[in-house]
């Protein structure tokens, strides 16, 4: 006899659930397609220990450019208990003004209620198109793909016009007048 | 946005390249290489770590340490090498948990124990640092007792510390020449009448000077 009784589980419990790692690898090709190849993003997934009973997976998301010899800029880190990609907590620089240590002395996760803890797969989603629009990623973004510009058409100019290079060469080669590069981020310094 | 990591470097840009900034861009991490190096390369990583002032406690230094340093050991394996300075504000004395504990950065105090083979703990190898500048602190060497004073009337209180760093792996420690904590600008004094650093004149830090033979 058929029973009429109305579902108590949360509509979030559905038949497909995206895990962390499907969901990161999504916005690198979407970077990748984004901006024509001048940006990748590279997703990597690593065992840490964290005592001989918790295992914790560890997820990274960093920028690449490869015009700027394939510097890396991490976006943000994602840990979860191995084999239980929720709850997933999100690092990222937008968190640290109210970072919460997501770790105890331990080393095992906290089960806190941290705005950067994901328990469902929609949660992740949110938590992971807040970081990539917060404007520390916006601004890095912008500025790589400006380097990667200035630095592609450099080349270019330097192919074309190889005595301009080499005598730029010679110029910070100089023990008269020494060049000091600056290297950095592009951001005003303390 | 400030960037909390710079490099002047006399080197062209191919000669000195910006390879990695870590979450939160505490740590940025350029290669070194040039036809004048016996090595063929080495990593150079600046870093600057959350301080107690602005509200890090013990182990939120220690829980970031541990982060950077598997940022820097990735480094590292993609480079498939291990000569890697790491150098600036650590905001943690050498005896603090995040620079001495075998998650974090194990600084050791001693080439020897610097020396020794990566350390199992929890069935991973842990790679080690040399940490020189132990053998900076107190009045029993040349120059200040510390990189940083601490004036506070607290019932515990060292008043020197040593905030500011350069770890080396120990493939790098018979490369250290000089050490120095900088107490002088060439031109200006960087502390004031009692010895310790001048805050006005630019910084609460004193900077270290180190040279490497590679």
């Amino acid at each position: 006899m058929a029973t009429n009784v109305q579902s108590f589980w949360p509509r979030v419990i559905r038949p497909k659930i995206l895990s962390p790692l499907a969901i990161l690898r999504g916005q690198a090709e979407a970077l990748a397609t984004q901006t024509g190849g001048v940006l990748l993003a590279e997703v990597t997934k690593k065992d840490i220990a964290t005592d001989h009973k918790n295992r914790t997976d560890a997820l990274t998301l960093d920028i690449v450019v490869p015009a700027l010899s394939n510097y890396r800029h991490r976006i943000l880190r994602v840990v979860h208990a191995k084999d239980q990609p929720y709850p997933a907590i999100v690092e990222a620089e937008i968190f640290r003004l109210c970072r919460k240590a997501i770790f105890e002395d331990s080393g095992a996760l906290k089960t806190s209620d941290a705005e950067n803890r994901a328990d469902t797969d929609q949660e992740f989603i949110a938590l992971v198109k807040k970081v990539l629009g917060s404007p520390q990623v916006l601004s890095a973004a912008q500025s790589l793909i400006a380097r990667a510009t200035d630095a592609l058409v450099g080349n270019a100019g330097e192919t074309l016009a190889g005595n301009v290079h080499e005598s730029k060469h010679a110029f910070s080669s100089s023990t008269e007048r020494p060049d000091i590069d600056v290297s950095g981020d592009d951001d005003e310094t303390d | 946005m400030k960037a909390k990591v710079r490099a002047l470097t006399r080197l062209g840009q191919k000669e000195f390249i910006h390879r990695f900034s870590s979450l939160n861009r505490e740590m940025a991490v350029w290669s070194i290489a040039t036809s004048k190096l016996r090595s063929t390369e080495v990593l150079l990583a600046g870093v600057h770590l959350p301080s107690k002032s602005g509200g890090a406690k013990d182990t939120d230094q220690a829980s970031i340490a541990r982060e950077v340093v598997e940022e820097l050991n990735d480094v590292e394996d993609r480079h498939n090498h291990r000569s890697t300075v790491v150098v600036g504000d650590f905001n943690m004395h050498p005896y603090d948990a995040g620079m001495t504990s075998v998650t974090s950065f194990h600084g050791l105090m001693t080439k020897d124990l610097a020396g020794l083979p990566d350390r199992l703990h929890r069935r991973q190898p842990r790679r080690r640092f040399y940490n020189p500048m132990w053998g900076l602190f107190g009045d029993r060497t040349p120059g200040p007792s510390g990189s940083y004073y601490w004036r506070a009337s607290v019932l515990h209180n060292p008043y020197w510390g040593m905030l500011d760093q350069v770890l080396l792996r120990p493939m790098l420690i018979n490369s250290l020449g000089a050490l120095h904590i900088l107490d002088h600008d060439g031109n200006h004094t960087l502390v004031g009448p009692d010895g310790a650093p001048d805050k006005k004149h630019i910084s609460d830090h004193l900077p270290i000077l180190f040279r490497l033979d590679i």
